[in-house]
C-alpha cells in the first residue's frame, strides 16, 4: 500500500472532528424519513414500503458492518497508513443499534417480506422456519455487534490511556479476527434469509460471497465519503491525505473487480445450466422488461462506471473527485440492493415513489448522523493506529 | 535552434536534489536529467519526463488481446459449428472468459516487450559528465538551458545546496 508517509507532528495527537453542520443536515433527513414512514400515503394496491425498508436495511447495515470489518482488516494486516481511516471505520458501530432496531421492525413485518411464511415449502422446512431464521440471522448480527463494540471499546480505552500495551495489541488482533469471521457469517445468513429466501425456490451458492464482498466494496466508498467530510477537521489532515485517499481508491478498484467477478461467476453458471429453478431470479431482473433497464443500470453505476474512472491515478489523488466516484458507486449499490429484493416481492408494483425515496433519504440521514456523531466524540486517529504508523507496522 | 548549455550539479542527499528540482521547476526549467544511486519514488512528480510509455504498450496489448480472444472464440464456433448445450454459437457471456484471459496474456506480453524496448538495455556509453559517484552515494542533476540563463541556474543550484556546480 502507500509508500508515502504523512509528516508527523511532534505531538501526534489530533483534536476532534467538527461535524456539527453535516449532522444538522442528516438530522433533517432523518426526521423527514421517519415522517414519510409513519405518515406517508400508502399505495393503492400493494404497498412497496416493506420492500424498501428491507432493501435499506440490507444496504445501510451492510455499510455499517462493512466499515467495522475494514477497521478490523486494516488492523489485522497492520496497515500503517490507516490510523485515521480505521477510526472512520469504527464509526459504523454507532449505526448498529439502528440496524438491530430495523431487524426487529422487519420481524414485525415478516408476513409481508417472507413469502414462504404464507406458502410453506415442506422440503425446505428444516431451513426455512421462523425460529431458526431468527436465531441464525438475528443471533449472528447481535454477536457481530457485540464483537465490534468490544473492538471499538479496546481502541477507545487505548486512546484514553494514551498507551497501547502488548496486551491491548493482542486483544485488538483477536477481536479483529473475530469481527471479520462474524461479519462473513452474519452476511452469509442475511443473503440466504433476507435475499435468497424471498424467492424460496431459487438457490445460488455464489450469492452470499457476492453479497458480503460487494458490501465491503460499498463500505470503501462510504469510507472515502466520510473521510472527505471529516478531513478538514483540525488535526485530521496529516493522517488523511492524498496518499490515503489513493490507497482507498485502489482498494475500491480491486474490490469492485472482485464483486464483478463474483457476479459474473454466478450469472455464467446460471446462464449455462439453464435450470428453471435457477434462472427465474435472473430472468425477473435482467431479462424481463419491467426490471431489465434498472437492473443493468444499477450494475453499470455500481461497478462499471467506477471501474473505468478508478483507473486514473490522477483522479484517485483528488479526494473531491474520488468522493464523487464513491457517491456514484454507493447509489449504484443501493439500487442493486433494491433490485435484489423488490422484484421478488412486488414484481409489477411501481416500487419507488416519493414516499420510498424520502424513507431512503431518512436512512441516509440516520447513517450520517450516527457515524458523524461518533466521529465528533473521538480523536480522528486511534492511538493504536498512530502507534502502528509511527512504527511502520514493525514489531507490532 | 540556439546553443544549449549544460549545468551539472552534485548533491550528497536526496533532500538537496529534491530542493533543486523544485527550484528549477519554479524557475520554469524543464530540460534536465537526474541521476541517483536508488529509485526516487517521491521525486517522480518533479522529473522532467513524467510516467512511462510502457503503460501505452499495456493498453494496446489489452485491446488487441480482448479483440483477439473474442474473435478466436466466436470464429472457432462459427467455422466449426460448435453448438454447446443448445446455446447460440456466438455466445458472448461465456466467451468473456476467453476474452479476459487473452487480454491479460497480451497485456503481459506487450508490457514486457515495451519494458525491454524502453529500458535502454543496449546502452553502451554513459552520458557525458557522468560521475561514478551517481552509482554510489551522490545524486546528480544535469540541466540544459540557454547560455544567458546559465549563471542564474548555476547560482540557483548552489543556493539550494549543491556541493559542486559546473557550467559547460
Amino acid at each position: 500500500m502507500s509508500a508515502e508517509r504523512q509528516p508527523h507532528d511532534p505531538e501526534p495527537w489530533p483534536t476532534r472532528h467538527d461535524t456539527a453542520s453535516s449532522r444538522r443536515l442528516c438530522a433533517i433527513l432523518m426526521v423527514a424519513g421517519l415522517a414519510a414512514l409513519l405518515f406517508g400515503p400508502a399505495a393503492a394496491d400493494a404497498d412497496p414500503t416493506p420492500c424498501v425498508l428491507l432493501a435499506n436495511f440490507l444496504f445501510w447495515s451492510g455499510l455499517a458492518c462493512g466499515l467495522l470489518a475494514w477497521a478490523a482488516i486494516l488492523w489485522i494486516v497492520r496497515a500503517s497508513w490507516s490510523a485515521s481511516v480505521s477510526r472512520i471505520g469504527q464509526s459504523g458501530l454507532a449505526f448498529l443499534p439502528v440496524s438491530l432496531a430495523l431487524l426487529a421492525l422487519l420481524y414485525v413485518l415478516r408476513g409481508e417480506i417472507l413469502p414462504w411464511l404464507r406458502h410453506p415449502i415442506p422440503e425446505k422446512a428444516a431451513w426455512l422456519n421462523l425460529p431458526f431464521l431468527c436465531v441464525r440471522t438475528g443471533g449472528s448480527l447481535l454477536l457481530l455487534a457485540i464483537a465490534c463494540a468490544a473492538m471499538v471499546a479496546a481502541n477507545l480505552r487505548a486512546d484514553k490511556m494514551q498507551q497501547v500495551t502488548a496486551r491491548t495489541r493482542s486483544l485488538l488482533t483477536r477481536l479483529s479476527i473475530l469481527v471479520v469471521l462474524l461479519y462473513v457469517l452474519a452476511f452469509t445468513f442475511m443473503a440466504l434469509d433476507l435475499v435468497m429466501s424471498l424467492s424460496p425456490r431459487w438457490y445460488s451458492t455464489m450469492l452470499p460471497p457476492y453479497f458480503f464482498v460487494s458490501n465491503l466494496y460499498a463500505s470503501l466508498a462510504a469510507l472515502i465519503l466520510l473521510g472527505l467530510l471529516v478531513r478538514r477537521s483540525a488535526g485530521a489532515g496529516k493522517y488523511l491525505g492524498a496518499a490515503q485517499f489513493r490507497d482507498l481508491g485502489n482498494l475500491m478498484l480491486g474490490f469492485g473487480m472482485l464483486s464483478i467477478g463474483l457476479f459474473y461467476a454466478q450469472f455464467l453458471t446460471i446462464w449455462y445450466g439453464n435450470i428453471p429453478e435457477e434462472t427465474g431470479f435472473i430472468i425477473a431482473r435482467y431479462y424481463a422488461p419491467a426490471w431489465r433497464v434498472i437492473s443493468w443500470a444499477a450494475f453499470g453505476i455500481a461497478y462499471g462506471l467506477p471501474f473505468f474512472l478508478l483507473q486514473s491515478r490522477w483522479l484517485k489523488q483528488r479526494p473531491g473527485l474520488l468522493a464523487l466516484v464513491a457517491l456514484v458507486a454507493l447509489v449504484g449499490v443501493w439500487l442493486e440492493r433494491c433490485v435484489m429484493v423488490v422484484p421478488s416481492l412486488a414484481p409489477t408494483t411501481h416500487w419507488l415513489g416519493l414516499t420510498q425515496v424520502i424513507i431512503s433519504l431518512g436512512f441516509l440521514g440516520a447513517f450520517g448522523f450516527t457515524t458523524l456523531a461518533f466521529l465528533a466524540r473521538v480523536a480522528p486517529a486511534s492511538k493504536a493506529g498512530v502507534d502502528l504508523e509511527l512504527s511502520d507496522g514493525v514489531g507490532l | 535552434m540556439s546553443e544549449r548549455w549544460r549545468i551539472t550539479a552534485r548533491f550528497s542527499t536526496a533532500d538537496g536534489l529534491r530542493a533543486a528540482l523544485k527550484a528549477l521547476r519554479e524557475a520554469g526549467l524543464r530540460d534536465y536529467e537526474v541521476f541517483s544511486p536508488y529509485g526516487l519514488i517521491e521525486e517522480e512528480p518533479l522529473m522532467a519526463r513524467r510516467g512511462s510509455v510502457v503503460r501505452a504498450f499495456a493498453v494496446v496489448g489489452g485491446l488487441v488481446g480482448a479483440a483477439g480472444g473474442f474473435a478466436l472464440a466466436i470464429l472457432s464456433a462459427e467455422i466449426y459449428s460448435l453448438i454447446v448445450g443448445g446455446k447460440p454459437p456466438a455466445a458472448i457471456i461465456p466467451y468473456c472468459i476467453v476474452g479476459f484471459e487473452l487480454t491479460i496474456l497480451a497485456v503481459a506480453i506487450f508490457a514486457i516487450v515495451g519494458l525491454v524496448m524502453l529500458a535502454r538495455m543496449r546502452l553502451t556509453a554513459l552520458p557525458e559528465q557522468y560521475d561514478p559517484g551517481y552509482s554510489d552515494a551522490t545524486f546528480g542533476l544535469h540541466a540544459d538551458c540557454l547560455p544567458e540563463q546559465a549563471s542564474t541556474v548555476a547560482a540557483l543550484l548552489r543556493k539550494v545546496g549543491a556541493e559542486e556546480v559546473h557550467e559547460r
